[in-house]
């Protein structure tokens, strides 16, 4: 699956999704925790997930707490981007908001190997 | 002969008279340290290279990974940082902090103010605030580092925690008696030069009629932030400040990323690699004379 990209805000999606499809990697995208939770069932597993915390329907705190419940989920990388780390859980790698992309592909480099691109 | 002993008399008295002598101080803001990006041993190597003897801190969120960095940078410099951690770490995950080389001062007293406003919650979604007393056997320094709401929504509540700030350096003088005082930190106050026009007045009026100056005022920047998501260029801004009473002091500089970049705007894909690795902050440094 590549890099999981959980956000409300749909041009951040969109714009990080760009990114890192041009730096070469696959990337989904989840408009909420709920659809990446569906995504994280699937057969493929990220190699790492880039969670906001304030979602819509289910938010990056219950999308965690299921990732670390679950035997298969609990290793995935996880960096939580927020503003406010207050709302983060401990443990859990935070970058700050508003995410530079230089910063963000440094982080992600550390987990994914991105293929060539095209 | 009487030129030889008038100098003599001068050393002395400058000596046991308590002449003015050399110190530096800094604040620094390191965005969320450690972040997954982090380069701890270039952190160590921006702490030393402010060549302050006390730098208030501001984004710990690892205090065990903060004093390692620190023993780093003793490593490295020949001081003996130390730090006082401030609260909330457990709660808010975010705090600040004050470093001081012990080799330079010792710890007389320090203090945590969990929430900036009276009313407010302790460790609530405020950032606290640590003061240190440093005393050296004959200077006495008190260092508040403060971390205050950040723009652009929190100018209201700004506005009462610089209240609170010189509410608690007047007791602070009261108490401690230092040479001199210092509020330092990110101040949030993006404002200052641009938006919200209220702020500057704000600021520069809140200080009329005290005891206390700005001297980070003239600042040209001691940040960078990206307002044009995701390629787009990169602006200086100015958060962070020094309010100050007591001592006499220089004008303050931005180093490092502010310094190399002069506070113009940055391109993309030009920006300084300590953004990246660092912070967006400058660290900001000022001499003077206690």
């Amino acid at each position: 699956m590549g890099i999981l990209i959980v956000d409300d805000e749909q041009d951040m999606r969109e714009s990080l999704e760009e990114f890192f499809a041009d730096e070469g990697y696959e990337v989904r995208t989840a408009e909420d925790g709920a659809v990446a939770m569906e995504l994280l069932d699937g057969p493929e597993l990220p190699c790492i997930v880039i969670l906001d915390l304030m979602m819509p329907v289910l938010d990056g705190n219950e999308v965690i707490d299921r990732m670390r419940q679950s035997e298969r989920l609990a290793t995935v990388p996880i960096i939580v981007t927020t503003s406010d780390p207050s709302r983060a859980p401990r443990g859990i790698p935070l970058m700050k908001k508003p995410m530079d992309l230089r910063r963000l592909l440094s982080a992600v480099q550390q987990h994914c190997c991105g293929r060539a691109p095209d | 002969m009487a030129r030889w002993a008038f100098a003599c008399l001068v050393a002395l008295l400058l000596l046991v008279g308590g002449c003015a002598s050399p110190v530096a101080v800094a604040t620094f803001n390191i965005r969320f340290f450690p972040e997954p990006t982090t380069d701890r041993g270039l952190v160590a190597e921006r702490l030393v290279q402010t060549g302050a003897s006390a730098i208030a801190v501001q984004e710990i969120t690892d205090g065990a990974a903060f004093e390692a960095m620190l023993a780093d940078a003793s490593s490295r410099s020949g001081r003996d940082y130390r730090l006082v951690l401030g609260p909330c770490l457990d709660a808010s995950r975010l705090t600040t902090g004050v470093v001081y080389d012990a080799n330079a001062w010792r710890l007389l007293h320090s203090e945590h103010y969990k929430q900036l406003r009276k009313g407010e919650p302790a460790c609530g979604d405020e950032m606290p605030a640590t003061l240190a007393v440093l005393d050296d056997g004959r200077r006495r320094i008190a260092l508040l580092s403060v971390h205050l709401q950040p723009f652009p929504v929190g100018f209201d509540r700004r506005r009462g925690q610089w209240r609170r700030v010189l509410a608690i350096l007047d007791e602070v003088r009261d108490t401690w008696t230092p040479d001199a005082v210092l509020a330092m930190g990110d101040y949030n106050s993006t404002g200052f030069t641009t938006e919200p026009g209220a702020e500057r007045p704000f600021v520069e009026g809140i200080l009329l009629d005290t005891p206390y100056a700005l001297p980070t005022r003239e600042l040209d920047c001691t940040e960078y932030w990206q307002p044009a998501r995701p390629r787009g260029p990169y602006q200086p801004s100015i958060l962070d400040h020094m309010v100050v009473s007591g001592g006499q002091w220089e004008p303050p500089q931005a180093i490092g990323m502010c310094e190399r970049l002069a506070c113009e705007p940055s391109a993309y894909e030009a920006m300084d690699p300590d953004f990246r690795l660092v912070s967006d902050h400058c660290p900001v440094v000022m001499h003077g004379r206690l």
